[in-house]
């Protein structure tokens, strides 16, 4: 039976948004026959109870472990100065924080994070039983591995792999979610519409113009935001993930400027492509720009609830060879990924995701048309999965700019 | 080695990193150390990329042997970026899952290894404190049972690691001494824009943020902005949309962080007050500027970090404020490329301050009824002393 669960000043969603978590938690730890999870990520952590921190940057500091069991007891653990952070920001009772170190209260306190774990995993009945942990490949443990290491051979838990089953659940948007991530887009179109204005011939870089664009991404309300992907002109149409360098934007004819990436509202991203090209479009531009917009209108017509991830790629792929463009196909087999806390989520709309989409997935869909010599041409957006289909977090799917 | 543009440094800064590293290595008798932390990879070889933040992505590891022969092993998509940023040679840049390649990126790290001529090496590892392995479980135990397997033995490089990164080039210096810049920029665009009964604490994180990209810095730390009483416990908030900077008098709004200029932080603290401070106040913001100028007093070259700690606590202690200090035996950390770095300036510290280091110290306190009062300053350690790189007023400003 779970405690009942206390509003805060701070946190993100209201309480029912975390009881109704913590229920689908429950079944996937009943599921599995796991005796309870712990949670390390900061995007877990804040996913379960709200907890927001400055320090989860910090290689250092110990913002907060989460602890629940198959029972629905939960603990969130961290160092005292954590300790009124927590209460302020997250929806568990005073009962169910817990700090280590000088004891403030009268009351004994673990000496070390790595001993509150372990007596936390022993008072839940989770010590030497199956829990599940963010181990797999699409997650990073946060904490440092002494740690971890003194942890195990402590508690003698038994780590298994929970991410399939967060993910399955964090996969699932409530509309409380969808709505921080819409309300991001918005903040990410005006900051596009920023970024683009300031572009000025022979003075902006690729630097200036990702300056521009986080700039009014912050005065806009975003959270955060990482740097973008900004990549300006031949030679820079194949540097992937590369941040923005100092390369100036300059009247070259048919040049392609392309921005990839969004800000941070609430903890939640948005991701989008959006492109400008210098003077016009050559012929073939316009032609890789024009399919590049069919492709994401036809696999968006595909994407609905109970249709198969790994099948919309599969007829994305066939739709693009069917129309002469397979020679210029950059997103062959991986065309896009879930969105939420985490700027790359399950499902990926790829020819290796064996995934029925569900109501509530929110997705980035990214095609991509082009070559070396003329550029990639790609639109990404960001959709919900609906019932009969899927709905824009974008108001609109704009062309490509001519600068 | 190449040189790319994007490369942060000059080559001989790199040559020179990983000198140090391979000497290091040779004396503690290991064969090669192995790195996951993006502050690591970007250290020792330019790596930047854009999606370290993605839980899925695998930008790369760095593996370095003894002899300096150095290797990323990555995503086929992630050697783009390597190429443009780091001074790998291609034939030192390897993905997984090409022709040619392993399908698993554990496999392909396992033959880097080999390739590097240290399978059954012994290994440093980013175990101690100060770092964290960033590389997933999925890859990383199946990965150590295969070297295990192989021979390997694996021991904690933090220490080793610290020892080059701790002391910073004149080159990371001016990086630190920029961000620290634009901190103060950030901080005085914060408390001028205050509009009293209408700005709330977001809101000043907001021209924060706006003010480090404009000042050409690539990222900000999630910044601390706490107004007034309610808020005084909440160490490590970040700032609320909710809390309005009110028109209450001798309230205090309290501002901690910085921006990441070139990858390296600056983190300071400054403080505001609503109208004025009232006489008692003003006689803890005395002690709390004692304290830190103690510290401070207490740095120079080859001075332990926890007498610093202690100079600072003992200021607290001399005034009556004991029982006020925020932070017994812990008053500030090493900054660099991470914005908590060893060596920390703590009672438990064993670690001995040198010429080169890169330093925060923020000794603090809240005092029932008067508030919080707290500054953290940013400096470099001297041969003699230290340079101070946060040259903004201590007194708190007076918002109106």
């Amino acid at each position: 039976m779970c405690k009942q669960m206390k509003n805060a000043p701070m946190l993100d969603f209201p309480v029912e948004e975390y009881e109704q978590r913590h229920r689908r938690l429950q079944a996937q730890l009943a599921q599995q026959g796991l005796a309870g999870a712990v949670f390390t990520s900061r995007y877990n952590v804040r996913y379960w109870c709200g907890f927001q921190s400055v320090v989860w940057v910090s290689k250092i500091s110990t913002p907060g472990i989460l602890i629940v069991s198959a029972d629905g007891r939960k603990r969130l653990i961290g160092s005292h100065s954590a300790y009124e952070s927590m209460r302020y920001t997250t929806c568990l009772e005073d009962g169910e924080l817990m700090y280590y170190g000088a004891s403030r209260d009268g009351k004994p306190h673990p000496a070390s994070y790595r001993q509150a774990i372990v007596d936390t995993l022993r008072e839940f009945g989770m010590a030497g039983e199956a829990v599940g942990m963010e181990l797999g490949t699409t997650m990073r443990l946060h904490i440092n591995m002494n740690d971890y290491r003194y942890v195990l051979d402590e508690s003698r838990i038994c780590p298994r792999d929970f991410t399939p089953a967060i993910w399955k659940i964090r996969s699932v948007k409530s509309p409380a979610e969808i709505e921080q991530l819409a309300h991001c887009a918005r903040i990410s179109e005006k900051a596009y519409e920023a970024a683009f204005s300031s572009i000025d011939f022979d003075a902006s870089t690729e630097q200036s113009i990702n300056t521009a664009y986080c700039a009014e991404a912050y005065r806009l309300g975003a959270e955060r935001q990482e740097p973008m992907i900004v990549c300006f002109g031949p030679g820079r149409y194949n540097a992937g993930n590369c941040p923005p360098s100092q390369k100036r934007v300059t009247r070259i004819e048919h040049a392609v400027l392309t921005f990839d990436g969004g800000p941070i509202y609430r903890g939640y991203y948005s991701d989008t492509i959006r492109q400008g090209v210098v003077g016009s479009l050559s012929p073939r531009q316009q032609e890789y720009a024009k399919m590049s917009q069919e492709v994401l209108d036809y696999t968006l017509s595909n994407i609905r609830a109970g249709a198969n991830a790994r099948e919309v790629m599969a007829k994305q792929d066939a739709y693009v060879d069917k129309h002469g463009y397979g020679d210029v196909y950059k997103t062959r087999g991986w065309t896009g990924h879930g969105i939420g806390l985490e700027i790359h989520e399950p499902p990926t709309i790829s020819s290796d995701c064996d995934w029925t989409l569900e109501e509530g997935n929110v997705l980035a869909v990214e095609p991509d048309i082009g070559d070396e010599e003329w550029g990639g041409f790609a639109h990404e957006e960001n959709v919900v999965v609906t019932k009969d289909g899927c709905r824009l977090l974008t108001d609109f799917l704009p062309g490509v700019k001519l600068l | 080695m190449r040189t790319p543009d994007m490369l942060d440094f000059p080559l001989d800064e790199y040559t020179a990193r990983l000198a140090k590293l391979t000497g290091l290595m040779r004396e503690q008798g290991l064969d090669a150390v192995f790195l996951t932390a993006a502050e690591n990879l970007r250290y020792f070889t330019g790596l930047q990329s854009v999606v370290w933040p993605s839980p899925v992505s695998t930008p790369g590891v760095l593996l370095v042997n003894a002899d300096g022969d150095a290797a990323i092993v990555c995503s086929a998509s992630s050697l783009r970026p390597a190429r443009a940023t780091t001074w790998l040679e291609e034939d030192r840049l390897f993905a997984y899952n090409v022709p040619g390649r392993p399908e698993k990126y554990e496999d392909a790290i396992f033959e880097a290894f080999g390739t590097l001529g240290v399978q059954r090496g012994r290994i440093g590892m980013e175990y101690g404190t100060g770092f964290r392995v960033n590389l997933q479980a999925g890859y990383f135990f199946p990965l150590l049972a295969k070297l295990e397997a192989a021979g390997a033995q694996f021991a904690d490089a933090a220490r080793l690691l610290w020892e080059l990164r701790t002391v910073k080039s004149a080159r990371e210096i001016a990086c630190v001494r920029r961000a620290v810049q634009v901190a103060e920029k950030m901080f005085d665009a914060a408390f001028s824009s205050v509009v009293l009964d209408k700005s709330t604490e977001r809101d000043l994180m907001n021209v924060m943020g706006a003010t480090a990209m404009e000042e050409g810095c690539e990222d900000l730390l999630t910044m601390v902005v706490r107004f007034g009483t309610q808020r005084l416990p909440q160490v490590n908030c970040p700032s609320s949309e909710h809390v309005i900077i009110t028109n209450t008098p001798h309230e205090i709004l309290h501002l901690d962080g910085g921006p990441c200029f070139g990858g390296y932080y600056a983190d300071i603290i400054r403080q505001a007050v609503v109208g004025g401070l009232t006489a008692e106040q003003r006689e803890c913001e005395k002690v709390a500027i004692a304290a830190v100028e103690a510290g401070l007093a207490a740095v120079r070259d080859g001075v332990l970090a926890s007498e610093v700690c202690r100079a600072a606590d003992d200021v607290f202690e001399k005034y009556g404020y004991g029982k006020c200090n925020d932070g017994p035996g812990w008053s500030g950390h090493g900054i660099g490329l991470d914005v908590h770095e060893e060596p920390q300036i703590a009672a438990g510290s064993d670690y001995v301050l040198k010429e080169g280091m890169t330093l925060s110290l923020e000794p603090g306190m809240k005092v029932p009824g008067q508030g919080p009062f707290c500054n953290e300053q940013n400096f470099v350690v001297t041969k003699t002393g230290f340079e101070l790189l946060s040259t903004m007023p201590l007194e708190m400003r007076v918002l109106k």
